[in-house]
């Protein structure tokens, strides 16, 4: 079955949209075939049923969606305070290894990966600590986890430099026919292509289709500044030239938060 | 009928004319100007003598009959002071530029000791607010010709705008040849004084080389117009009649700013150089107006059409010349708006429309000028340059098109060794005649049977030849030879230009340019937008000391590179779209078959376009409303206007997360 919410990135870290294959055309009438969009434009679809009612549906869910990501990543930084609050406890009781695995059998999921993920950082030295070398003289540690936290936050980055700093297709699809297509640019100008035949229901489709990409794109920045105040406040727990380290780290640690809430949504 | 009139000017935040889109200056206004500024009774008496003069003969100007004008021995010399610059001011500055005095002296009173004036103190210098005809009663003069034996036909005025004001200077430039100088620092004074010397005692010649740079910026009448009959016919002129002169004439298309580059002070650097472009301007409060104030806007701006706020990569400013840049001895022309200066009160405002518009924290003069005048490696010896607007007209006379005969005199002049302040003259002469013209036409006919086009010809015709001034002292003349001193005597004595000697570098801390210390005000004026950084990629650079490393490869390399990247665009990001984001446009297109419609450009080909509004910051809106059958299409209409909401709703929250990823980032890397 084809997914209703898809997009041409390789992965959504909000979970919203599914990943898709860039198409080679697109077709917007039964047998034609219009040109393609540019190469590496990232194309988010909405793929709807004919019936109003369950159209509707789909936008509310996502509008549901929406909020609780919201809510989440604005529980993201009283989450980590309370983790750093912690943590400084322990070492001002003595403890003498802050990110000490030992000590993180009573902390939630989240939290203890990101507190093995921190000690990871933790056994490496920074090479430099001189004004400056915050982004070229650090030495990344070596572990599996941390690796994989490292490559993900390099797609996030990847993904929002596509998204947010260029422009996006974003299309509109009822019941597998195309009826709309706008390109919005990365300062909010948008260009609609319109079906002549489109109906005034479809065409307000098209304008929530428009909205939720729209939104998608703001909350994947709101996530990298999530991210960013994150790193800068367990950096408290780290010694000097490590915050840049600290970021993949956190990023797991926002991600897997958003999957558990996914999780809770898929339950309810 | 009314014409729209074209002035050389652009707006740095907005792209656009200097007075506002909503402004369009028309002859219309111009007149209603004119009529409320003719001369005084004493002014136009000045003006109209000099215009007999001019009458009678053609080799002599400002200077009185059978005086060699570039005989310092026979027109004498003065330096002129603020009245009220405190004593220990005046004691600093004459020490700094004591070396210029001394030539000055020397030159000028070799027949006679009065004809070397130093015009300073309470009593002789000029006062705040005083006419240039009460200034020259003092030494028993009225207007008419220089008399040196009552007062020197050379004057060199030492001070800010603010305190002897240009209008003074304009005036007093009507029958004497004027320079200004003023620089905050005391050692600028010295390096300028030592520079002068050197070329008018020959130590330093350079090779017989002129530049002529006109820009001709897209869909830009200013520029294009002065391209073609300003630089072209003058650069044309000068090839043909001066054989022994490399004359390098640089075509628009190449006339961008690393250009320039090469020729202020880059390898190019010629003896003249000739400049004809926009001049940039900014709204009070913004932290480039004192630095830079009447740079040139080069090639590289894409026109008035493109609606760009122009940044510092479009424009060549005080802060593009390098600090080993070879200037000494150069001449430079500018011709753009406030090249060589700012007025506090906007005049036009004022005659226009009845109300003051400040458009500076104080009149001073433009830092490109000072910048090339006090360089540390050697200075230029003088910039001939436009205070306020330049207007087209001074090159479209009554439709003449090709009318650069007062130009193209000035260069003439200097080629031929007359000092610039002698060869500048034609300006006055200028000035003379169209101000004299204007003010008869004005009281020889009524406001109902006056001529708006004719008198807003007039009218800024004056003003263009009017507020020409040279910055610099007005005997320098061009240090050119049949053989240029090598470079690296050039160089060596450059370096001595700079060495301040210790009763100069001793008073530099406590010295006090001008009258009032003005660098609270300009503080004030200017910290509207000093305060807001968005240059996120300054943050990643590192110290000189450690960019030696950056080539060595680290473990952390790859995250560290990728966020690098990140921030860099994100910093990029953030100017674009402050700067940029001055406009929201949503566009609708229908199409019955759209398997024939193509994106390209940003447009869809091969659909029609049905609806289309662009919002501009200012609350200016454009809306194309589509139409079926005769009748506004109201169900596409609507979900237009939806659309559209939803577009400004939505970059204004990307915005605004956009400068939280700023902060965000910041706090990492503080």
């Amino acid at each position: 079955m084809m997914p209703i919410f898809e997009t041409t990135e390789t992965s959504d870290p909000l979970g919203l949209w599914a990943s898709a294959p860039q198409p080679e055309s697109v077709h917007f009438g039964i047998g034609d075939e219009a040109p393609p969009p540019p190469p590496d434009v990232p194309v988010f679809r909405v793929n709807l049923p004919g019936n109003t009612r369950s159209a509707d549906q789909v936008f509310e869910n996502s509008e549901t969606w929406f909020k609780q990501v919201n809510a989440a990543l604005n529980h993201v930084p009283n989450r980590l305070e309370s983790l750093v609050s912690q943590m400084q406890a322990r070492q001002a009781a003595g403890n003498a290894v802050s990110f000490d695995v030992t000590s993180l059998q009573n902390e939630p999921g989240p939290e203890s990966d990101l507190l093995r993920l921190l000690e990871d950082v933790s056994k490496n030295e920074p090479v430099s600590f001189s004004v400056g070398d915050e982004f070229g003289a650090v030495r990344e540690p070596i572990s599996q986890a941390w690796q994989n936290a490292k490559a993900q936050f390099d797609a996030l980055l990847a993904q929002i430099n596509r998204e947010v700093l260029h422009f996006v297709w974003v299309e509109t699809k009822i019941n597998g026919q195309m009826i709309a297509r706008s390109e919005v640019e990365w300062n909010g100008d948008a260009t609609t292509l319109w079906v002549e035949t489109a109906s005034e229901e479809q065409k307000s489709l098209h304008h929530r289709t428009l909205n939720v990409a729209a939104r998608s794109r703001n909350l994947k920045l709101r996530l990298f500044v999530t991210v960013a105040s994150g790193a800068a406040k367990v950096t408290t727990l780290m010694a000097a030239g490590m915050p840049m380290l600290a970021l993949p780290a956190v990023y797991q640690y926002v991600v897997s938060i958003l999957r558990q809430v996914k999780q809770l949504q898929t339950v309810s | 009928m009314s014409q729209q009139l074209f002035l050389n000017g652009i707006n740095a935040d907005t792209g656009g004319p200097m007075d506002g889109e909503d402004v369009v200056i028309t002859t219309e206004m111009i007149a209603k100007v004119a009529r409320g500024q003719k001369l005084t009774p004493e002014d136009l008496r000045d003006a109209k003598m000099r215009k007999a003069l001019d009458d009678q003969k053609h080799e002599h100007f400002g200077v009185a009959e059978g005086i060699d004008d570039t005989n310092l021995a026979e027109t004498g010399w003065s330096v002129i002071f603020p009245a009220a610059l405190p004593q220990k001011s005046v004691d600093a500055l004459k020490e700094a530029l004591k070396p210029l005095l001394d030539l000055r002296r020397e030159q000028a009173s070799a027949q006679n000791e009065t004809f070397y004036k130093e015009v300073i103190g309470p009593e002789l210098g000029v006062k705040n607010g005083e006419s240039k005809n009460d200034f020259l009663k003092r030494f028993g003069r009225g207007p008419g010709p220089a008399d040196p034996v009552k007062f020197p036909y050379y004057a060199l005025i030492v001070g800010s705008p603010e305190t002897i004001p240009y209008t003074f200077q304009y005036q007093l430039d009507v029958q004497y040849a004027v320079g200004r100088i003023y620089f905050d620092r005391l050692e600028d004074y010295y390096q300028y004084a030592q520079s002068v010397v050197a070329a008018e005692t020959g130590k330093i010649k350079r090779a017989k080389k002129a530049a002529f740079f006109g820009v001709a910026n897209p869909d830009d009448k200013a520029t294009q117009m002065s391209a073609k009959y300003l630089i072209n016919p003058l650069a044309t002129e000068m090839k043909n009649q001066y054989k022994d002169w490399k004359v390098d004439v640089v075509a628009p298309e190449k006339a961008t700013k690393a250009t320039l580059a090469s020729y202020m002070g880059g390898k190019e650097t010629p003896s003249l150089l000739f400049t004809a472009s926009h001049g940039m301007n900014f709204k009070p409060g913004d932290p480039r107006l004192l630095r830079h104030t009447g740079a040139i806007l080069t090639q590289d701006w894409p026109g008035p059409k493109a609606r760009v706020p122009i940044k510092e990569d479009l424009y060549f400013s005080a802060d593009d010349i390098a600090s080993d840049a070879d200037v000494f001895g150069m001449i430079a022309f500018i011709f753009a708006c406030y090249g060589g200066g700012i007025p506090k009160m906007d005049n036009f405002y004022r005659q226009a429309f009845g109300s003051q518009k400040e458009i500076a924290p104080y009149a001073f003069i433009s830092q490109l000028p000072l910048k090339l005048l006090a360089h540390p490696r050697g200075g230029a010896l003088g910039v001939f340059a436009h205070v306020e607007r330049a207007w087209g007209s001074s090159i479209q006379w009554e439709g003449v098109q090709d009318d650069v005969e007062t130009f193209d005199s000035t260069v003439d002049a200097l080629l031929n060794g007359k000092p610039a302040g002698a060869a500048t003259e034609y300006f006055n002469e200028r000035y003379a005649e169209i101000s004299t013209m204007l003010t008869e036409e004005l009281d020889n006919t009524t406001p109902e049977n006056q001529d708006d086009t004719k008198i807003a010809g007039m009218w800024t015709s004056n003003n263009d030849a009017r507020n020409y001034a040279f910055i610099g002292d007005p005997a320098v003349r061009l240090a050119v030879g049949e053989t240029e001193t090598p470079k690296p005597e050039r160089e060596k004595l450059g370096a001595i230009v700079s060495q301040a000697p210790a009763a100069v570098s001793g008073a530099a801390a406590s010295f006090q340019p001008d009258v009032e210390d003005r660098t609270p005000a300009a503080q004030a004026a200017t910290s509207g937008g000093a305060a807001v950084n968005y240059g996120l990629g300054d943050l990643l650079k590192k110290p000189e000391s450690a960019a030696s490393t950056d080539s060595a490869p680290t473990a952390g390399s790859g995250l560290n590179e990728s966020l690098k990247n990140f921030v860099e665009k994100l910093g990029n990001y953030l100017s674009k779209a402050l700067d940029d984001a001055t406009s929201l446009e949503v566009s609708t297109y229908v199409a019955d078959d759209l398997n024939t419609v193509k994106y390209e450009n940003g447009r869809y080909s091969g659909a029609r376009l049905r609806a289309m509004t662009r919002i501009n910051i200012d609350g200016d809106t454009l809306v194309c409303i589509p139409e079926k059958d005769g009748e506004v299409d109201t169900a596409l209409w609507n979900i237009h206007l939806e659309m559209v909401k939803s577009a400004q709703e939505n970059r204004a929250e990307l915005m605004k997360t956009i400068v939280g990823a700023a902060a965000s980032i910041t706090s990492l890397v503080k």
